[in-house]
């Protein structure tokens, strides 16, 4: 899902950086020192989950939690994950400076609409973070396809789109999981995502 | 504005959905033999490979594909920093170098690439967990400040 530089045309990056970069300065103004802290300590847990590969359908993938960011992190998750990617890029070269918007873009929205799903009104804190871990990793998922179709690599890419249906499923119960975990223990954890 | 990119790139640390295809350079003169893999992990078999030869932008040395294993080898015909290229037609894909001497020993070009997976875990949780710290104190102080 993580998209290196190279693979897609130089216009979609460029237009992706338009879009990412206002979003990170709309999203990321005026944050406070408790979401300085928690916006690392879930940068370094999903630092450390992904790093957990499981071999899939001919390729590799791991977890992103992004549903999860996004409900715990309201608006804040997307310039987390803008910078997370920066950092990715510049010291573990993936991914790349170029796609770096694109792939923000993607993860973000993900993130962005698990939040959403979060705040929908009336339905059990089960569902929505079911809901909401797995269109974290759906929407990336169909978002990358989209765009390599757009890049001239014909449809093929919704294949790869499928086979990220499993990981959304996982992370949609592992979302649901943590969020009944952090409701037992933590549950003012969630005032943050619910402003 | 530059002082809140500046606080964000420092929190950045979740490997969200990243794995390019990694590669570790195996010198066997007169072969040079990659290996693939997906962040140092599974292997990445069948990926589209194209070597270049030191100089040469236009058309490759060599071209193929890793087999089952995400093991590819070519044999080069001069010293210099040859530009390897794999991409597995599913989202992934790598360049690097790979620096070829006379003799057939060298080095790939890229550091980061064979960093192996406990140091990347350690690297990123010391930046990420440090910068956080950094960071929450700036915020703070500036926070006194302002009140």
């Amino acid at each position: 899902m993580h998209i290196a530089d190279g693979i897609l045309t130089t216009e979609l990056c460029v237009a992706a950086y338009a879009v990412s970069l206002p979003a990170v300065y709309i999203l990321g103004r005026k944050i406070e020192p408790e979401e300085v802290a928690r916006m690392g300590l879930l940068a370094a847990v999903t630092f450390v989950v992904s790093l957990i590969h499981f071999p899939l359908a001919g390729t590799s993938i791991h977890l992103g939690l992004y549903g999860l960011v996004g409900i715990l992190l309201g608006r804040r998750a997307f310039p987390l994950i803008f910078a997370t990617l920066l950092f990715q890029a510049l010291l573990f070269q993936h991914g790349g400076l170029l796609s770096l918007g694109i792939n923000s873009f993607n993860m973000g929205a993900g993130s962005l609409l698990g939040w959403a799903v979060w705040r929908l009104p009336g339905l059990p804190d089960a569902a929505k973070a079911l809901g909401g871990g797995f269109l974290g990793v759906m929407i990336p998922a169909l978002l990358m396809a989209a765009e390599f179709s757009l890049s001239g690599y014909g449809k093929g890419f919704y294949y790869v789109a499928v086979v990220y249906l499993v990981a959304a499923v996982i992370e949609g119960a592992l979302t649901a999981a943590a969020v009944a975990y952090f409701r037992r223990v933590k549950p003012g954890i969630f005032a943050f995502s619910q402003a | 504005m530059k002082k809140r990119i500046f606080v964000l790139a420092a929190l950045a640390a979740a490997a969200l959905s990243a794995h390019d295809i990694e590669i570790a350079v195996e010198h066997a003169p007169p072969a040079v033999i990659v290996r693939t893999t997906y962040a140092g992990t599974e292997p990445a078999p069948y990926a589209a490979v194209l070597v270049y030869a030191p100089g040469e932008l236009g058309t490759e040395y060599q071209n193929g594909r890793t087999d089952k294993n995400g093991v590819f080898s070519f044999v080069p015909n001069k010293a210099g920093e040859w530009r390897f290229v794999v991409d597995d037609d599913m989202g992934h894909r790598t360049e690097s170098p790979i620096a070829v001497e006379l003799t057939g020993s060298g080095s790939a070009g890229s550091v980061a690439i064979q960093m192996p997976l406990p140091l990347k875990l350690v690297t990123g949780l010391s930046v990420i967990l440090g910068l956080t710290g950094f960071l929450y104190g700036y915020k703070a102080r500036q926070d006194r400040r302002t009140r």
